[in-house]
């Protein structure tokens, strides 16, 4: 309790440049309105998601493993409104956290390719960093995926996502998790 | 990027003395609370957004507002295609009673008093259409920006192909305030989970207004799902709609009368209490979302053949040392490849299990890759999995490290998918096993997507020993005797499984 107390005093402190532009209102819950949203309550997602706070800007939620490699943690931003939400939701994962009680979980040098939503499902792809900057392990795989497929599947229109690497899909990253069909969100991975 | 903006209209000021008619028009109550709490409507406008990258355009009418208002909205579709929105909270006030829109997307917005503190706006729309895109929402006060209120009502402009496509029904007259609520849509979707990579069959059904759900499962004449759905008649769905085949077959949309129906879900199997989820979704405008019924159904486990006896003596018994050959694996930061650990300890259980009388197949026995040099990733394990598919081993182990970017976490896991009622077994017969054994953080068994433990048709676990990131947990990794009490603790988990799992009989 005390921890997310902390964690969430800590979102307030880096947004709060952004929240005197006008988004206060909307940022009383960082934490707990995302970590029950997406697959089992849909209904939650929508409503925090995608919506204009003040003219111009809107919320996105991106995701962190703590630092115990169990959980992810969710992170929102405010961004300005744009056409490609979901590219600058990904841009900002692998720009990663400064919060210093989580962990950034795409490799260094990950780049995004290209995302594209086609009935539903991102195609999101990226270089081969994702693979050859990995340190290996499966904790690392489950909270890569696990982040990408949360981060974006917050976001109503996408229930499922197809990773892509150079193009092509992947059936794994490290060795351990499958990745060769859509997945969909994961709530069980999201710290409570 | 911001949508350029075309404005096409620009807001109407009311003179003060119009505004003073229309304030003594009302009675002494509201006029008392007016200035203090009283909500009211002070101005109106729209503009036409043009997305500079698709060119789509949308309306966008933008209400000001002197507090905070609830808003909602609903298709009138009766005579001219109207979109009402209704505003809980705020009376009219200065607002002029009809705005000319921009003719092309709507024509009109007129706004009706429904009482003291609550109001509608009707929106005319250019044409009829059978789906329109439309988006309400609300935007709080931003004392910095000098804005009030807001109640923004966004507009997609149709295409043309879609408004001719005629794919929506043309629905009957539809009351804006109707307690007749009715099935307009049902879809399916498979969801696998990305990280435990557990299956569920999504049924969502659309609906024209709020219902209560229940359900129960029936095993005759056959195992069905029986959804009853309060509130709402079958509409205009078709009979029946066919599911995927596996998780469920058939659904059926049944009348019971004008009001309430029921959806006869068709099973391959009975279902368990906890395999199944039936839930409502309120309409949501700013998604553009219906009232929605939802039925979550999870895959059933596969039919269990497995009738185990207790004893290793005689088990066939397959076991995965973790990558080789060019796949080092993780590698710790005294440069330990995670496959060089792997191997010497998979070979010490299967010492240990030939000595118990069991049949041991290895995937590797040395440093190499299972297929053959420059396999892909998914040759290489589907050459592992094939290995025990086609002895028809009774278990299939994976030995492996794991790895973390932050080099203090250490640990044990072992991992499973839930395919049959004997993988979690196994998983949690080896985790206390080899945490009482190896004396690390235990970090639980897990349900995991994981390719070797999915694809494997006998009940498998894939076991994490240690973090070999972790420079401490490295070295226990690579010593002998550390490898000896690891591989004694896998034995004994494999011991303790058949135990379970004959106790357990056919597993029914």
């Amino acid at each position: 309790m005390l921890k997310q107390t902390k964690t969430f005093l800590l979102v307030v402190l880096l947004l709060f440049p952004l929240l005197v532009a006008g988004c206060a209102d909307n940022a009383q819950n960082p934490q707990g309105s995302s970590s029950t949203q997406g697959m089992e309550q849909p209904n939650s997602l929508q409503q925090s998601n995608n919506l204009a706070n003040s003219p111009g800007t809107m919320k996105i939620t991106i995701y962190h493993a703590t630092k115990d490699a169990q959980y992810l943690v969710p992170e929102t931003q405010v961004i300005s409104v744009n056409d490609h939400p979901a590219k600058e939701a990904i841009e900002r994962l692998i720009a990663g956290t400064k919060q210093p009680d989580l962990v950034s979980v795409i490799p260094n040098g990950t780049k995004l390719r290209s995302i594209s939503i086609k009935n539903h499902i991102a195609y999101v792809d990226f270089n081969d960093k994702l693979v050859k900057n990995n340190s290996g392990g499966s904790a690392g795989e489950i909270l890569l995926v696990g982040a990408i497929v949360n981060t974006l599947t917050e976001f109503p229109e996408i229930q499922k996502v197809q990773l892509l690497v150079e193009g092509k899909k992947i059936d794994t990253i490290t060795g351990h998790l499958d990745t060769s069909e859509p997945l969909s969100r994961s709530e069980k991975i999201i710290k409570k | 990027m911001i949508p350029q903006i075309v404005w096409a209209g620009l807001p109407t000021p009311l003179p003060d003395e119009q505004a003073a008619v229309q304030l003594s028009g009302q009675d002494n109550r509201s006029l008392q609370s007016a200035s203090a709490l009283e909500v009211e409507m002070t101005q109106a406008n729209f503009a036409i957004h043009k997305d500079a990258a698709t060119g789509n355009q949308k309306l966008r009418l933008v209400v000001d507002v002197t507090g905070p208002v609830q808003a909602s909205a609903v298709m009138n579709n009766a005579l001219d295609q109207q979109l009402v929105v209704q505003v809980k909270g705020a009376s009219l006030g200065k607002v002029e009673r009809t705005l000319d829109l921009d003719g092309r997307i709507a024509k009109e917005v007129n706004f009706d008093r429904i009482d003291d503190s609550n109001s509608q706006l009707v929106i005319l729309l250019a044409d009829k259409l059978a789906n329109l895109d439309y988006r309400v929402f609300t935007l709080p006060s931003d004392a910095d920006a000098k804005r009030p209120y807001r109640v923004v009502v966004d507009i997609n402009k149709p295409l043309v192909a879609e408004s001719t496509a005629a794919k929506g029904i043309a629905r009957p007259a539809q009351p804006v305030a109707s307690s007749k609520a009715e099935m307009t849509k049902a879809s399916f979707a498979i969801h696998t989970d990305a990280v435990t990579g557990e299956q569920k069959l999504r049924l969502v059904v659309d609906v024209t207004g709020q219902v209560q759900t229940s359900a129960n499962v029936v095993s005759s004449p056959d195992p069905q799902l029986l959804v009853n759905v309060k509130g709402a008649s079958v509409g205009r769905l078709k009979q029946s709609l066919a599911l995927d085949g596996n998780i469920a077959d058939t659904v059926k949309f049944l009348r019971i009368d004008d009001t309430n129906s029921q959806l006869v879900i068709n099973l391959p199997g009975m279902l368990e209490d906890g395999d199944y989820r039936v839930f409502t979704l309120p309409n949501d405008s700013k998604a553009n979302r219906p009232n929605r019924v939802v039925v979550d159904i999870n895959k059933p486990l596969a039919p269990v053949e497995f009738n185990y006896k207790p004893g290793l003596k005689g088990k066939v018994i397959v076991l995965d040392p973790g990558h080789g050959g060019s796949d080092p694996g993780a590698i710790g930061l005294n440069n330990t490849p995670e496959k060089a650990v792997t191997l010497p300890v998979a070979l010490k259980v299967k010492a240990l299990l030939e000595k118990a009388g069991a049949k041991v197949l290895m995937t590797r026995q040395d440093d190499r890759d299972v297929f053959g040099a420059g396999a892909s990733a998914v040759e290489e394990l589907s050459a592992r999995t094939k290995v025990a598919n086609s002895v028809k081993a009774d278990l299939f182990v994976s030995i492996h490290a794991n790895a973390f970017a932050n080099r203090t976490v250490g640990g044990t896991s072992t991992h499973y998918y839930l395919k049959s009622r004997y993988d979690r077994m196994l998983a949690e017969c080896l985790q206390s096993s080899v945490v009482a054994a190896g004396g690390l953080t235990d970090r639980g068994a897990q349900a995991a997507n994981f390719y070797v433990v999915k694809r494997t048709l006998m009940p498998a676990a894939l076991i994490e020993m240690a973090f070999i990131s972790n420079p401490d947990e490295e070295k226990l990794l690579n010593s002998p005797q550390f490898q000896q009490q690891f591989a004694q603790g896998i034995v004994s988990g494999m011991d303790n499984f058949f135990l379970q799992a004959a106790q357990k009989g056919g597993g029914k």
